[in-house]
């Protein structure tokens, strides 16, 4: 009887152990998913200094592109690896957005940009990024979606709960894409 | 219609035949698309529509079979089934009565599907370009990829194929493969002694596995490196997980250096691999030392087309061949390989 009251003793506590760590192990990988995506928002700062240069003899560059230039410069500056904070990021996301929409509109006012070499270089640079950045943004979302399913289960909730103590974390969710649908889900 | 009609059924046949004989030769020799098609409106010309006529075959199948159970109801009659070595002679006669004409019949039949697939192989290989691979690469193929060392008994390239792949408005010549291994267990089983009981014997089995892939030149600086569903041989000592808990939990990676796999798992390229792993089985990417890149899964019929109308609707069938063939999981790697290649910026 008392073989098997140990056994079960041990059972438990393994799967309490295995699950904690299941859990310490997902989190982490969501850390990692959102230093993934800071390292690849990152990345667009060291366009910025070459679209500087291809771009500086154009007047529209100065009126047009440089202040969204400077708002995406500002907040690259402010992501932080160690947080997980995708509101942050709205902010990176529609300030690219300008800017991207803003090149495009320089590159109609000025033929011979759009035949330049350096700057179709640069634009393909762009466009891997921002396709980088939404892979990474996919990753993270997906990581997020697991780890959130992990401690919201039994009976990992109760384990959670009593400790490791994580919560939820919030998805990152395009704003502005959103808000062209007409349906919005109510969950 | 007329003249046609006049024609006796046996002079029928043995036109469809020739003219089966003389498409089946042109079609072997055909160099490109056109050639084809001008073979595929001959087929919807032809005024027998590549249909035999067996109805003489058919009666005198049946007419064999009527006169086997006339004479086995007499020998049940007249003798109370007492068959003499005539009789079973005379048995064997009327099956092969039987079975002689359903043979020609049936052999008729494979001359217009084998003429049926032969249309699909050719459209195919004009449309894909595809060629025998060069002896080279048959020699220098076999012990290239860790996705090789399978099997404990035997493993071979069974069959391998030059075709064309076309990325950035460029074209490349890859090679599409099968490949087959044999693992060797022992398995007991229970046999009767002679002696009312039962005794335990080992014997060797041998299961044949195969696996299907296309082997790509190199497209980027990368070398080394596997990424499979599978645990395979390990030849190279350092291994990487990306961020992504799916591609974690569905891939293994092996690498010579931690840096370059790093370096190669970019964000849309583990996305890309998830992709992928959605629409094969059993999969394995690998880039060979030599920079060329296997991308191998275990579901056969790589080469096998869509086409699903036959030549016995001729008119649909060349519509089928010309308009729609496509060779659906080889679009999928090329699709992915088109992927990578922008992403690793090539």
């Amino acid at each position: 009887m008392e073989i098997a009251i140990i056994v079960v003793v041990v059972i438990i506590a393994l799967w309490i152990l295995i699950a904690y760590n299941e859990i310490v192990k997902k989190f982490n990988l969501v850390k990692r998913g959102w230093a993934d995506v800071t390292a690849q928002e990152r990345q667009k700062g060291r366009i910025i200094p070459e679209l500087e240069k291809v771009l500086k003899d154009h007047k529209q560059f100065e009126t047009d592109l440089l202040p969204k230039i400077v708002a995406l410069r500002s907040g690259l500056s402010e992501l932080n690896d160690a947080e997980v904070d995708p509101s942050k990021l709205k902010d990176i996301t529609a300030a690219s957005k300008e800017l991207r929409s803003g090149l495009e509109l320089t590159v109609e006012a000025y033929p011979e940009l759009k035949a330049s070499e350096s700057f179709s270089n640069l634009m393909t640079q762009i466009t891997n990024q921002e396709e980088n950045v939404g892979a990474a943004l996919r990753i993270f979302n997906q990581n997020v979606e697991i780890f959130n399913s992990t401690i919201q289960v039994f009976p990992n909730n109760l384990i959670n709960s009593s400790l490791n103590k994580k919560k939820e974390i919030e998805v990152f969710t395009d704003s502005e894409a959103s808000e062209s649908f007409e349906y919005k889900p109510s969950f | 219609m007329e003249a046609i009609s006049t024609v006796n059924t046996s002079t029928d046949n043995k036109i469809l035949k020739e003219f089966i004989t003389t498409t089946t030769e042109s079609l072997n020799d055909v160099k490109d698309i056109h050639e084809v098609e001008s073979l595929l409106d001959k087929v919807i010309a032809h005024p027998f529509k590549l249909k035999f006529d067996n109805l003489k075959l058919w009666l005198l199948s049946t007419f064999f079979v009527l006169l086997g159970a006339a004479y086995i109801y007499f020998i049940a009659t007249t003798r109370n089934y007492d068959m003499s070595w005539i009789d079973l002679g005379s048995f064997l006669i009327l099956i092969v009565g039987v079975v002689w004409p359903l043979k020609i019949v049936g052999k008729r039949a494979q001359s217009i599907q084998n003429l049926n697939n032969l249309f699909i192989v050719k459209t195919r290989d004009l449309l894909y370009r595809i060629t025998l691979s060069s002896q080279h690469f048959r020699e220098t193929i076999n012990n290239k990829f860790v996705d090789f060392n399978r099997g404990n008994y035997s493993q071979n390239v069974s069959w391998c194929k030059e075709l064309e792949f076309n990325y950035n408005d460029k074209k490349m010549k890859v090679d599409a493969l099968q490949h087959h291994y044999v693992v060797e267990r022992i398995v007991e089983e229970k046999v009767r002694n002679g002696r009312g009981g039962y005794k335990t014997v080992r014997r060797k089995v041998y299961d044949h596995y195969y696996r299907e892939g296309i082997v790509f030149p190199p497209i980027a600086e990368f070398k080394s490196l596997v990424i499979s569903n599978d645990s395979l041989h390990k030849k190279y000592s350092e291994s990487f997980k990306p961020t992504s808990i799916v591609f974690d939990e569905h891939f293994y990676v092996m690498a010579e250096s931690e840096f370059s796999a790093a370096k190669f798992l970019g964000p849309s390229v583990v996305l890309a691999f998830e992709d992928l792993n959605k629409k094969f089985k059993g999969l394995t990417f690998e880039i060979a030392p030599d920079g060329s890149i296997l991308i191998n899964q275990k579901q056969t019929g790589l080469l096998n087309t869509n086409i699903s109308t036959s030549i016995n609707t001729p008119v649909e069938f060349k519509q089928d061949l010309l308009k729609n063939l496509t060779l659906d999981n080889v679009n999928i790697m090329f699709a992915f390989m088109n992927n990578l290649i922008k992403y690793l910026g090539k």
